[in-house]
């Protein structure tokens, strides 16, 4: 299987203080990647650095095999989404209208097609013409992610896409997620919830996790093996493991 | 200048723009006092005014209530507008941005005020002047402005 996602030694300082630390991995293309960490350990840094939004510091990355530094950041946006974990909708406009002025910006020339099928896709058909501001946050987590299918997008970047929801909504948007690789979309998946990216437990859907506990030390729980002791073993004993990844 | 993301930005604005009481109230009621107030100043004209004195008197209704308040309010707004836009690109804070860029547009807001109280004289020479000079200010500041953007201050708050 290819690689949809290739870090090297990915660096990211913000004057004294190193955001990322060396990274490296590897995502597999239609994969569903947790990649977990308490908060501050660089995850959305990283996820900014893959969608270039960013520059990174040190080191290199490819995303659907363009590598994101220089001139490639421009070419990378156009063949992924983010749904960051502040949704951005617009409130006073309508699902679908986010969605068509998505769909503009991209330059899509079927929009009414494209937009009718993200929203199948999330089970929001019956919701298009509702408002944003009018919709639950549950719900609105699931226009977002409609909104990131709009540009049939290679790889999907989603930031804390569970954050602030009720049990039973992210284990919907989960299950949206799961879905989406029924469709060959590679998903990269940030969380600092261990029971959202754990393949052991309550997210099977994920395929393998990568745990950040402190912008350095990373580790790779393996499918059908339990990120917990390998999340609290990390936090506790940090800055005592070293920083080679372990897999 | 992408002109997709103009296409796309624009009908969402206006959507959003509609969607609101308070701007659709306001652009409907603004234009109906510029055009009551210089029609009532025009009516109440005596039959008995000489004809020289009249001229005089319809230039000044027709300037101050219609002239002014399109052309020269338009030059100001797309100074608030810059003014805004590069505060943004700097402020971390959006309140802090917000109150800087009100405090911004006041110096050009006050010419106009002193405009309508008679401390400047309120002619078309002035006025167009005034107007001009917000012209090249404004497309000065649409090229100097653009640079302002950094994407990683504006995604982070902060500079590598």
């Amino acid at each position: 299987m290819s690689a949809a996602i290739e870090v090297t030694g990915l660096t990211k300082r913000f004057g004294d203080r190193t955001a990322v630390d060396e990274v490296t991995f590897t995502v597999a293309a239609g994969e569903v990647f947790g990649f977990l960490g308490p908060n501050g350990a660089g995850k959305t840094t990283t996820v900014r650095m893959l969608g270039g939004l960013l520059a990174p510091t040190s080191g290199s990355a490819a995303v659907a095999g363009i590598p994101v530094a220089g001139d490639g950041g421009e070419r990378v946006r156009q063949r992924i989404s983010m749904m960051p974990e502040a949704p951005g909708l617009y409130l006073k406009l309508s699902v679908a209208e986010n969605l068509d002025y998505s769909a503009r910006l991209y330059g899509i020339r079927d929009r009414a097609a494209r937009i009718a099928r993200s929203l199948d896709a999330v089970g929001l058909s019956a919701r298009a013409g509702d408002l944003c501001g009018s919709l639950s946050k549950g719900l609105r987590q699931r226009a977002a992610l409609a909104r990131t299918l709009l540009n049939d997008p290679e790889v999907m970047f989603l930031d804390e896409p569970a954050s602030g929801l009720d049990p039973a909504a992210a284990h919907e948007v989960l299950g949206l997620i799961g879905a989406l690789r029924d469709h060959g979309v590679t998903v990269f998946l940030t969380t600092h919830r261990l029971t959202v990216t754990d393949p052991a437990q309550a997210a099977p859907e994920v395929t393998r996790a990568l745990v950040a506990a402190d912008a350095d030390v990373l580790q790779v729980a393996e499918e059908h093996t339990s990120l917990e002791d390998v999340y609290l073993q990390l936090v506790n004993d940090d800055g005592k493991n070293g920083k080679e990844p372990q897999r | 200048m992408n002109m997709t993301r103009v296409a796309a930005v624009l009908p969402k604005e206006f959507t959003e723009y509609r969607r609101n009481r308070f701007t659709v109230t306001t652009a409907g009621v603004l234009p109906l006092v510029f055009l009551i107030s210089p029609t009532v100043s025009i009516l109440s004209f005596k039959v008995t005014t000489a004809s020289t004195g009249l001229d005089k008197r319809v230039d000044a209704a027709l300037f101050l209530p219609l002239l002014v308040p399109v052309f020269v309010p338009a030059m100001l707004a797309a100074w608030a507008i810059w003014a805004g836009v590069a505060i943004s690109t700097r402020a971390t804070d959006t309140r802090v941005a917000y109150q800087l860029s009100v405090l911004s547009v006041l110096p050009p807001v006050a010419v106009t005020a002193l405009m309508s109280f008679n401390v400047i004289p309120p002619a078309f020479g002035t006025a167009a002047a005034f107007a001009g000079g917000l012209l090249v200010v404004d497309c000065a500041a649409c090229f100097g402005v653009s640079r302002l953007f950094d994407r990683e201050r504006l995604v982070t708050g902060t500079r590598s």
